[in-house]
């Protein structure tokens, strides 16, 4: 007698359940956004303020992966803490093995292929995030967007969790007439998001935010990353060209865009 | 007698203008006695990258066979051409993880990177990485190749030029080492082609 011990299994429909479960899990957490740029990647989530008792700044909402990947997620946060820490030692081996980080459509198949074990594996459940990672291929932006199945894709732009579909349509709006805050250019110009600056995309990120989600938008409630090129000697940086480098924004950093929006 | 002497073997990699040579004896032996006239110990790996794997003939075809699946998988799972670094990372890796019963093999890497600046590097047994601006030597006539590449090498030798330079430092240094010799081949590394020679040396 052999037993089965998948908790995923399929409808009589031919879907898969527990996959179905697991997104809706995806959809009622924050909102998360991304948007790749020329030579930029933003990614950002709205942190939810169930209480105003809770310290935000115990939260890993945006992860650090390695120097040149970072990500965010709608859904559950344990299990997001699963995923970054697998993703954390899939770099580092990649890089012991190679010698340099990975390239980010290298650690999205390997991150998809970790969910896609767990929807087939016995006597474990699917993660309940979807996560978006901004990374470099061959030199230029990536922003991927991972799910609990396993499936994977690349973005311009796009958003995850509660009230995606409203985000996602803002972003379409910017995306076909984002009007250039520089005096210089000409107004008329329609400007696609690969040849905005990494301020226009934090601000577009921002208001998506702010007009998408629930709650006030602060500094205190946006997490947001940034993945770009720091310039040579800088940073500790010793190299003589410019490296891919992914980075947290300050709370004061948060203020000084909020600001320029407001 | 090391064990890494018993077959016989001389490897050379120099690097030029925009170019590098990597070029090997063809003696297969088994210590004083001669097996084999055409054991080539230089391995394509892409078109602009080679290795050079000097030591015990067995672990030579077996590291060969090792890289070959590995590099292989790489082209599969990142659908781009590795690089010159990354090759010596994996190989460097490869030799460490057998670090108490050793390949008895010291490879030698030359290419021309993304950019087509040329790259050489040379490790020992255990995948200690050792680099250089000029050239890396190999095998049972290393001594000699040494000897040779310090008169011979010149920065900025064109393709032709580096040709010649490794060519006699290859054939000369083989001439005063009884393991290696009966003959060469030369790999030459342009942005354009590589082109490979086989040097007629003496037979004795």
């Amino acid at each position: 007698m052999s037993y089965n011990f998948s908790l995923t299994t399929f409808l009589k429909k031919g879907e898969l359940g527990q996959i179905g479960n697991a997104l809706a899990a995806v959809r009622k957490g924050h909102t998360s956004v991304g948007i790749r740029g020329k030579n930029t990647v933003v990614i950002a989530t709205k942190i939810s303020d169930e209480s105003a008792l809770v310290d935000n700044d115990s939260l890993e909402h945006v992860a650090i992966i390695c120097d040149n990947i970072g990500m965010v997620y709608s859904g559950l946060s344990p299990d997001f803490r699963v995923l970054v820490a697998k993703a954390r030692k899939i770099a580092q081996e990649y890089k012991l093995d190679m010698g340099e980080y990975p390239p980010a459509t290298i650690l999205v198949k390997k991150i998809a292929s970790v969910c896609q074990e767990f929807t087939q594996m016995g006597g474990v459940r699917p993660f309940g995030v979807s996560i978006l990672i901004a990374g470099f291929d061959d030199g230029k932006p990536s922003l991927y967007q991972v799910d609990p199945s396993g499936l994977y894709f690349r973005w311009k732009a796009t958003a995850i969790g509660k009230h995606y579909e409203k985000t996602k349509e803002f972003l379409e709006r910017r995306q076909d007439a984002l009007i250039p805050k520089y005096p210089s250019r000409v107004v008329k110009t329609i400007i696609h998001t690969e040849e905005t600056t990494e301020a226009d995309d934090i601000g577009t990120i921002i208001s998506a935010l702010k007009e998408c989600s629930d709650g006030e938008v602060t500094e205190n409630s946006l997490s947001i990353g940034v993945l770009n090129f720091s310039p040579p000697n800088q940073n500790f940086n010793t190299s003589t060209v410019p490296v891919p480098s992914f980075k947290r924004l300050s709370k004061s950093e948060i203020r000084e865009h909020l600001a320029l929006l407001a | 007698m090391s064990i890494t002497q018993y077959n016989g073997s001389a490897i050379v990699a120099m690097t030029g203008k925009n170019c590098v040579v990597i070029g090997c004896d063809k003696r297969l032996g088994q210590q004083a006695l001669t097996v084999d006239m055409n054991f080539e110990k230089v391995f394509r790996v892409k078109d602009k990258l080679y290795v050079g794997l000097p030591g015990l003939a067995t672990d030579v075809q077996t590291l060969h066979d090792r890289i070959r699946y590995r590099v292989n998988m790489y082209d599969l799972e990142e659908e781009r051409a590795i690089q010159p670094d990354n090759l010596a990372h994996m190989i460097s890796n490869m030799l460490y993880q057998k670090r108490f019963g050793p390949y008895f093999c010291e490879p030698i890497i030359a290419g021309l990177t993304e950019k087509d600046e040329p790259y050489i590097m040379g490790m020992d047994l255990i995948g200690c990485l050792s680099s250089a601006p000029d050239f890396i030597v190999g095998g049972t006539a290393s001594d000699n190749l040494y000897g040779m590449c310090e008169a011979l090498w010149e920065p900025d030798l064109g393709p032709d030029d580096l040709f010649r330079s490794a060519s006699q430092a290859l054939l000369n240094a083989v001439d005063r080492d009884a393991m290696s010799g009966w003959g060469a081949v030369v790999h030459v590394i342009t942005p354009e082609k590589t082109e490979t020679y086989h040097l007629q040396g003496r037979q004795d």
